[in-house]
């Protein structure tokens, strides 16, 4: 009995009294958030380049003090992956997105209705069509990227200096859908039509990627077998290349890449690959999250901002 | 409560186990692991991170919270997928303390708990972290070896988020802690990840569950803990004595108001007169301490003995714990149904791109997660034969005892439902002896195998009824939710489209093998056939020399005079013996060559020496028959071809002299020439002409353009035969253009194979 009224007693006092706080007491958070949310949105996670360029967009995250987003699709292919970031992205309410497109068409849709969600958006890399995008409405978007005719155009040259008699060359083609990838295709052409001993026997694409490269070269090996130079878009459609002439015993055959991975200077190194262009990505990714905290800041920035390229050769790839 | 948070939890992660386990199944990865030896230049690196990188981005996109899931060789590869691109920055000591802590643990997936992230490079500090151990068997040593492991980090925020809102009133807080004593959820996040203090991990030093009452910094405080079956940590609730009764929830709260007025009111009257009264508000009140450890619709109603203020309270009470009770249910049911969507939305993404001869391990697979996740006992699935039936054979089962299954249902008692099954309808029964008397037969049918409830779904195809799917539990009675029901049909369509493509498959698969088992059938015979006329015809020619040579002999009159008339007879026996063994040559000829015997032996030779030949023994035919007979010959011809002369030849003579036997007037012509490839032999004549539809089937046996040509003209109709078969062997091609009463052109294609072809080339 004694108890029962206890606890009547217990209970009356706790209901009046002020509350006992327990060591682990819930307590706000000291970190501020940061104060912008950008987003990188990039290709495919399996090519080393964008690798690069998401350190570059990193070290732009920590300058900053502004929380980076990083998404990629799983393929350079992956257009309708890329399209479903954004819109994911648009739901998310990012402050801003920094795009890598895949397509320079098939994203300037979805990209509109981003804007029109007051999302900024900078475009590195590979540019959306300007006339396309013009028309579909979306404008003031600052464009990072290097001059991918005059890289590609440099790289052919380099090929195009070491032949002296007639001889047979290939290029291979980017995601033709792309600008860049039409960008390298015409310094590439342009760079092989200076020398008249050069014929340029077949233009094929590998969709930037690697094990479709290293098919596609077999075919045009098949068909051509005295090909003597290969023009690749990219790094990685080149390492394909690479294996293939190694599989198929060819030492004879003059290769050119884009990008400049470590896996494509190690090739320049031990010779099997010619030359490649730099085209500093992480400066890329740097500058694109640069300019989207700067464009949140209401600056006015210039609608095309243009990377230097490096070429990269046996002479010069240990500087 | 604290049970309720535990099993969710305890879902949420399954999720993440499922995932796993799902991975080690993918046979490339497994493939990537044992291969991992094999050259590792920078091509099959970047291409293998490529293929790797695109299965495991299908994976990861499934769970929103993931972070990253890695695969490691033994050898140090990593395949990752995850919130950055860049892993150069590996937490070593957590990769190694993951694989030895999974390698030593028996289970598949071990729960390292939360861990700082293993990839240094991310912003999200703490994670937590699962891992599993690949193993392959060793066929040499007979045992398994690890060949690498996944570790798959998930994302605390919508943990955090949950166990932040779960209210228990102004100062009770929920914490987890992982089986290495560290916070996984504590609502001051800058503390999770860290080690628990000594104080809280000395009440969790019992590994059992329940409820213990102890001071944490000097509050009395209730704290009510239990363990995850799935990753040994512990959910706890702790509650200040103090606000426990006063601020459970509000339905708590406004019952206990009620209750500390009657009681002071009760205890007041009580204290005075009446014991019989105090006992039931004791009772009432130990039962209020009770609902901490044990669940409301565990706990007895009381009885109301008398209809005053006591009566009214226990009533009170009653009802209190009945609306606790619903609470409770509501949100377990709601909880349940969730996990289960998700499970049927991962079967159904498991089975879109399965391969056929994997599709009845996938079925086994999704029973099983289902079976588990529904606590059933058994899982049948019947298909219905094609012709009359008394029973349904069973194609699947799962049992959750891995007991035996029947090998099929009787249909007689299950007859009613195959017509609710055709109209799309599920059976469910949520009682097998509560079934009325109509359905006697199959409540006895059940009840012998033991079922007490049950769900069984069609499986349809183009709206044909192909079986069903029965969920049974055998234990004890099934409640199914009508939502759940729906989950379970939609179960029954994705395994009915599944085995309609492996139905398809089979039959695709069963036409190919019949086709190619005739097909090999056919040519078998064809060529003992041809090897049965090849002997034949040996034997048939060494008779048919000795006639001939016996015959000139006689008519020639060296051995004796023969009369005029006699010469007369023996030359026409000669002729016609002659005839019979140009007919018995090509025979042996075409068997040869559909024997597959025909040897081609290809010399360096001078094409237009062989041209010349040719021309010598066709005069005298163009002669006989008063034509012209011409040969032109292009000087780009290469000095030296390759090619078997007596082949050639034959085809060539044959094809001059059938011109010059079908032209009357008019000319021969033989053009020799050549384009990059081949050479070109056209041979032209002025003759009767071949009709479009003789031509069609001119190269085939024993075809003349028609049989009365064969006694107008002669010839064994094996000529052409023999000829476009030759040319097959050649590797090249014939074609013919013809009008009837205009003349033919008879085209044949050879590719060249000449010593010198290349260099010439270049010099046209």
């Amino acid at each position: 009995m004694k108890r029962l009224l206890f606890l009547v007693l217990a209970l009356v006092i706790a209901s009046c009294t002020g509350q006992a706080t327990p060591e682990p007491a819930p307590e706000a958070s000291n970190t501020p958030a940061p104060q912008y949310r950008v987003a990188l949105v990039m290709k495919t996670l399996t090519n080393p380049f964008f690798i690069a360029m998401e350190e570059g967009a990193r070290e732009a995250e920590d300058e900053f003090d502004i929380e980076l987003i990083v998404r990629t699709a799983a393929q350079e292919t992956s257009i309708q992956q890329q399209i479903e970031i954004i819109d994911n992205l648009i739901e998310e309410a990012v402050d801003a997105i920094v795009i890598a497109p895949g397509d320079s068409i098939e994203l300037v849709p979805v990209l509109k209705r981003a804007q029109d969600a007051g999302i900024v958006i900078i475009n590195i890399d590979n540019q959306l069509d300007p006339e396309f995008s013009a028309s579909e409405g979306l404008v003031d978007v600052p464009f990072i990227s290097v001059d991918n005719e005059e890289g590609a155009y440099l790289a052919g040259q380099y090929l195009a200096n070491q032949i002296s008699e007639p001889a047979q060359a290939v290029i291979l083609e980017g995601i033709r859908t792309a600008g860049n990838a039409e960008d390298r295709k015409n310094g590439a052409v342009r760079a092989f039509e200076e020398n008249e001993n050069i014929e340029v026997v077949a233009m094929e694409t590998a969709n930037w990627q690697i094990d479709e490269a290293n098919r596609v070269a077999g075919e045009l090996f098949t068909d051509n077998p005295d090909i003597e130079l290969v023009f690749a878009a990219n790094d990685m459609m080149a390492l394909g290349v690479l294996q293939y002439l190694e599989d198929a015993e060819r030492d004879d055959v003059l290769v050119a890449g884009f990008d400049a991975l470590d896996d494509a200077k190690d090739a320049v190194r031990a010779g099997t690959l010619q030359v490649t262009i730099d085209q500093q990505a992480a400066l890329q990714g740097y500058t694109g999250v640069q300019y989207a905290i700067r464009a949140l800041q209401g600056e006015d920035l210039p609608a095309e901002t243009m990377v230097d390229v490096l070429v990269v050769t046996s002479e010069n790839v240990d500087e | 409560m604290v049970a309720n948070q535990t099993d969710l939890l305890d879902l949420q992660l399954a999720q993440i186990e499922l995932l796993m386990i799902n991975l080690a199944g993918v046979e490339d990865i497994r493939q990537t692991l044992l291969d991992q030896d094999a050259a590792n230049t920078a091509y099959t690196r970047l291409a293998t991170q490529a293929e790797i990188g695109n299965i495991l981005n299908r994976y990861i996109t499934s769970v929103p919270q993931l972070v990253s899931i890695n695969i490691f060789s033994l050898q140090g590869q990593n395949y990752y997928v995850g919130d950055t691109l860049n892993v150069d920055d590996i937490r070593e000591d957590i990769r190694e303390s993951a694989y030895n802590e999974a390698l030593a643990s028996d289970q598949s997936v071990y729960w390292q708990g939360i861990e700082p992230n293993i990839n240094a490079n991310s912003n999200i500090e703490y994670v937590i972290t699962a891992s599993e151990v690949i193993y392959n068997f060793n066929r040499e040593l007979l045992q398994q070896e690890p060949i690498g492991f996944f570790l798959v980090t998930y994302n605390i925020d919508d943990i955090y988020e949950r166990f932040s809102t779960v209210d228990l009133g102004n100062d009770g807080y929920m914490l987890v802690v992982d089986s290495k004593r560290r916070y996984v959820y504590h609502p001051r996040r800058d503390l999770i990840g860290t080690i628990a203090s000594p104080e809280i991990q000395s009440i969790f030093s019992s590994h059992v569950d329940g409820t213990t009452v102890t001071e944490i910094s000097s509050v009395a405080t209730v704290v009510n803990y239990t363990h995850s079956d799935l990753t040994g940590w512990v959910v706890a609730a702790f509650t200040p004595v103090e606000t426990l009764t006063a601020d459970v929830d509000s339905i708590r709260t406004a019952t206990l108001a009620v209750v500390i007025a009657s009681l002071m009111v009760v205890a007041a009257v009580a204290w005075f007169y009446d014991s019989t009264v105090v006992a039931p508000i004791r009772e009432i009140t130990q039962r209020f301490q009770r609902l901490q450890d044990e669940p409301a619709d565990q706990q007895a109603r009381m009885v109301a003995r008398s209809k005053d203020e006591v009566g009214e309270l226990v009533t009170w009470f009653n009802s209190f714990l009945d609306n606790l009770v619903m609470k409770d249910r509501a949100e377990l049911a709601l909880i349940e149904r969730i996990v289960f969507e998700q499970l049927v939305t991962q079967i159904s993404t498991e089975f879109i791109n399965v391969a056929p001869q994997k599709i009845d391990a996938t079925i086994e697979k999704a029973l099983d997660v289902i079976g588990r996740a529904n606590q059933l006992d058994a899982i049948y699935v019947c298909l219905l034969p094609d012709k009359e039936f008394t029973q349904l054979p069973i194609k699947h089962h799962w049992h959750l005892d891995k007991t035996e299954s029947p090998e099929h249902l009787s249909s007689v008692p299950l007859k009613p439902w195959l017509e609710w099954l055709q109209d799309h309808q599920a059976v469910y029964i949520p009682d097998s002896h509560r079934l009325d008397e109509t359905r006697l037969a199959e409540k006895d049918y059940l009840l012998s195998l033991g079922i007490k409830s049950l769900v069984s779904v069609p499986i349809a195809t183009a709206d044909v009824l192909k079986g069903f799917i029965m969920f049974a539990s055998l234990q004890e009675k099934r409640v199914w939710a009508e939502e759940n029901i729906g989950l379970l049909e939609l179960v029954g369509q994705i395994v009915g489209t599944a085995l309609e493509r492996q139905r398809v498959e089979n039959e695709r698969q069963q036409l190919v093998d019949e086709l190619r088992t005739a097909n090999e059938m056919a040519q078998e015979s064809s060529r003992l056939k041809s090897e049965f006329l090849a002997t034949m015809s040996h034997e048939l020619r060494t008779p048919l020399n000795a006639i001939q040579g016996f015959t000139s002999i006689l008519i020639e009159g060296l051995i004796v005079e023969v009369p005029a008339e006699a010469v007369n007879m023996l030359e026409r026996i000669h002729a016609n013996s002659k005839r019979l063994l140009a007919l018995i040559n090509d025979v042996l000829d075409i068997s040869r060559i559909e024997a597959g015997r025909m040897q081609l032996s290809p010399t360096s030779l001078d094409p237009r020496q062989l041209v010349e030949t040719w021309r010598k023994e066709v005069s005298v035919l163009a002669e006989q028959k008063g034509l012209t007979f011409e040969i032109n010959y292009s000087d780009k011809l290469p000095k030296l071809i390759e090619v078997d002369p007596d082949a050639l030849s034959k085809v060539v003579l044959n094809l001059l002299s059938n011109a010059f036997k079908f032209t009357h007037e008019g000319q021969v012509t033989l053009n020799v020439d050549r384009n990059e490839q081949y050479w070109i032999l056209q041979v032209t004549d002025t003759g009767i002409g071949i009709p479009d539809d003789a031509a069609e089937y001119i190269f085939d046996e024993f075809r003349q353009v028609d049989q009365s040509s064969t006694r107008a003209y002669g010839g064994t109709g094996l000529g052409l035969s023999i000829v476009y078969k030759i040319v097959r062997a050649m590797g090249g091609d014939i074609t013919l253009v013809s009008a009837v009463g205009t003349g033919s052109i008879f085209t044949v294609t050879l590719p060249i194979k000449s010593p010198l072809l290349e260099s010439e080339i270049k010099n046209d």
